[in-house]
């Protein structure tokens, strides 16, 4: 079953503009972030939310920073001046949705909304567990009882880059968002 | 080339209509928005999944009507509990006032806006601009059209109606150096020009397309990422929220949010969909440090347990537009009002209580493919037609609504819906109405007898032998009518008659 969705999910990205990998054990999964980082990354800073529940689990800070990668956290003093110069921002997803190609990513303490959004390239990870097919499904999952207090002052369904077609109705990709989407499943 | 807005409001719809008709550039990117945009509503809508959508999507909407005022009352107490502001507005004047209150405590020299309908109906940006306060459009398309000094010519995609040349030319004198005419560079310019204003304002000012009254949600629906920006850098969020944009439960946005995106432009779901449930939070980095929510009535509550109502079901799909076969030949700006094709002709004159917009409802062939097309399944063609005959009866066809309580009417806003308001120049021409009712009352007597129509049939088979068709498109009363119609003539032999023939020929 996990299999079918995310091979939907992956189909779905790829016809947005954005690319899928996996699903992957978590050793394989981190060493492919090392490598997207590092090519995204293009010499720039690799900021982090690492107050994300995915990130924080899988220790991406750590990893990334012993591959020799200039890792920016959201407790640096200069945080929002660096983000502006970074060359990736990376965070996990609390959700996916297979029918859309969307991850759910949700901002809290050590996971600011800019992370996803600033630098030109966004990488997420995400858990294959939380995968569903669509959007209503991951609501429901989200918020089985109406109380807010489960839902994070910001959440934002993120179905590949940035993109409009408001110039002679043609496709341009990254105009203030990132241009340039992974996400990496990660089993379990 | 497009009509600037005062050129445009000074003359008639006909003119506008004829101006829009004879632009090659414009009917040239018409065609390619409606048809493309249009395709992707069409088969959104054959979609077995979106047929069920958008009957629960129909019940959601008018759910929320039937107790409106309930709902506000419920979503307010739900958005206070967050730490929301929540402001009242009866009408436009009271909008500005009430943002312009914020901006000036808040200390704004400037403001990001996202793309919001709601904001241009009240006409935000000038009053905040009298005041000394930038405001820029952050929406790629909103952004051309606010340097261009124009309206929007389409609700999904505002400045369609403009070429890349057109743009370039645009951005090279703001940027203050050439641009060339490309795609990639241009949207990198604005990307880079937006970008510092973003990381500048103060305030982020945008709309919402739904607010769920069990969670206190701001549902935000975008593809740039420009309506990210503007809810999470700066420090005030204004959000200014058309009351029908209320729904029950977040749940509801399962149904909601697809139908939306996939009727609007075929999309699954837009780029970006940000839910907002209140402001910043301790410990978190950005976000706004105060929400404020706006919710705008101007005259909406004045429809409710009227025929009308069904209006407010609207969720701004754009799929009217598209199918609209006035629309796609005239374009938004012939309308000259911020609401444009089927659903701006209807929403036009009931928000504005008649003032405007009045001749809008006449620039419609009664076709109904807006009526089909609706996701949520308004009667546009019905409304459009009810609004023809409300517009020509004198006194209030729709009475006001009561004020919010402890609330004070807006002064400066239109109460009810006059029947009668001064100033429609497709009735200029003096006797004209006379002339109509005269003329049809003529044929409907001479035709209320069999042989009164047989002597009329026979007379007009008579004539449309004998007199050219140059002839015929001339005559007084046919002319104006003829105009942008073709007539047909007349077979030189009537159905009866050939029936008759054949079934003497042994049939």
């Amino acid at each position: 079953m996990s299999g079918a969705l995310s091979a939907k999910f992956a189909e779905v990205l790829a016809a947005v503009g954005g690319r899928a990998h996996g699903p992957l054990p978590v050793d394989e999964a981190l060493e492919l972030l090392v490598t997207l980082a590092r090519e995204r990354a293009g010499g720039g800073a690799v900021a982090v939310s690492t107050g994300d529940p995915v990130v924080h689990k899988l220790g991406v800070a750590e990893r990334l920073a012993g591959a020799g990668l200039d890792v920016l956290t959201p407790d640096d003093v200069f945080w929002r001046e660096r983000l502006a110069d970074a060359g990736v921002g990376i965070t996990g997803a609390v959700a996916a949705a297979a029918a859309s190609g969307s991850v759910a990513v949700a901002c809290g303490p050590g996971a600011p909304r800019a992370t996803s959004l600033v630098p030109p390239a966004h990488i997420c990870l995400v858990l294959a567990g939380t995968m569903v097919e669509d959007l209503a499904e991951a609501l429901g999952r989200l918020l089985p009882e109406p109380d807010s207090g489960a839902l994070p002052s910001n959440l934002v369904w993120i179905s590949g880059p940035s993109r409009s077609a408001d110039l002679e109705l043609v496709l341009t990709v990254g105009v203030h968002g990132p241009g340039s989407v992974d996400v990496i499943v990660v089993e379990g | 080339m497009s009509l600037p807005a005062e050129t445009a409001a000074s003359l008639s719809l006909a003119d506008r209509a004829r101006r829009a008709i004879g632009d090659t550039n414009l009917q040239t990117a018409l065609a390619k928005v409606t048809a493309a945009l249009g395709a992707e509503g069409t088969a959104a809508r054959t979609d077995p999944d979106m047929v069920e959508r958008r009957r629960r999507g129909a019940a959601i909407r008018r759910e929320v009507l039937d107790d409106l005022d309930g709902w506000l009352d419920r979503l307010q107490a739900k958005l206070e509990s967050l730490g929301i502001t929540v402001h009242r507005a009866a009408g436009p004047d009271e909008a500005r006032r009430i943002v312009l209150e914020i901006a000036r405590a808040e200390g704004v020299k400037l403001a990001v806006k996202s793309k919001s309908m709601a904001t241009e109906e009240v006409h935000l940006n000038a009053a905040l601009e009298a005041d000394g306060i930038e405001v820029v459009e952050t929406d790629l398309g909103e952004y051309i059209i606010q340097l261009a000094h124009e309206m929007p010519s389409h609700i999904i995609a505002p400045a369609v109606h403009k070429t890349v040349p057109q743009v370039a030319q645009l951005f090279t004198e703001t940027a203050g150096r050439p641009l060339p005419d490309d795609r990639t560079a241009l949207c990198a310019f604005a990307r880079e020009r937006l970008r510092s204003k973003f990381l500048a304002a103060e305030m982020g000012i945008t709309g919402a397309n739904f607010v769920t009254a069990d969670t206190g949600t701001i549902v935000l629906v975008t593809n740039e990422g420009n309506g990210r920006m503007c809810t999470s850098l700066p420090r005030v969020h204004v959000a200014v929220m058309p009351v029908e944009k209320v729904l029950p439960r977040f749940a509801d946005l399962g149904v909601m949010l697809p139908l939306l995106t996939r009727t609007a432009t075929g999309q699954r779901l837009s780029t970006y969909v940000s839910m907002i449930t209140g402001p910043r939070r301790p410990g978190e980095t950005d976000g706004p440090e105060r929400l404020h929510v706006v919710f705008l009535d101007h005259n909406r509550r004045s429809l409710l347990g009227t025929p009308y109502q069904e209006m407010l079901c609207c969720i701004r799909c754009g799929a009217c537009l598209n199918v609209c076969p006035v629309y796609r030949r005239i374009g938004g700006h012939a309308y000259d009002a911020v609401y444009s094709g089927p659903m701006g002709a209807v929403l036009t004159p009931l928000l504005s209580g008649g003032s405007e917009g009045r001749d809008l409802p006449d620039a419609s062939s009664l076709c109904g493919a807006c009526s089909e097309v609706c996701p949520v399944g308004i009667p546009l063609a019905d409304l459009l037609v009810r609004l023809r005959a409300d517009l020509r009866t004198p006194g209030p066809a729709v009475p006001p609504a009561p004020p919010w309580p402890g609330h004070q009417a807006d002064p400066g806003a239109p109460v009810g819906f006059p029947g009668d308001a001064p100033g429609r120049p497709s009735d200029a021409k003096p006797g004209a109405r006379a002339a109509r009712r005269l003329g049809f009352g003529a044929w409907a007597r001479l035709w209320a007898s069999p042989a009164g129509y047989r002597l009329s049939a026979a007379a007009a088979r008579r004539l449309g032998r004998v007199a050219p068709p140059a002839l015929i498109r001339h005559t007084p009363l046919v002319r104006g009518w003829g105009e942008g119609r073709d007539i047909p003539l007349p077979a030189p032999r009537s159905f009866r008659q050939r029936l008759a023939a054949r079934r003497e020929d042994g049939w």
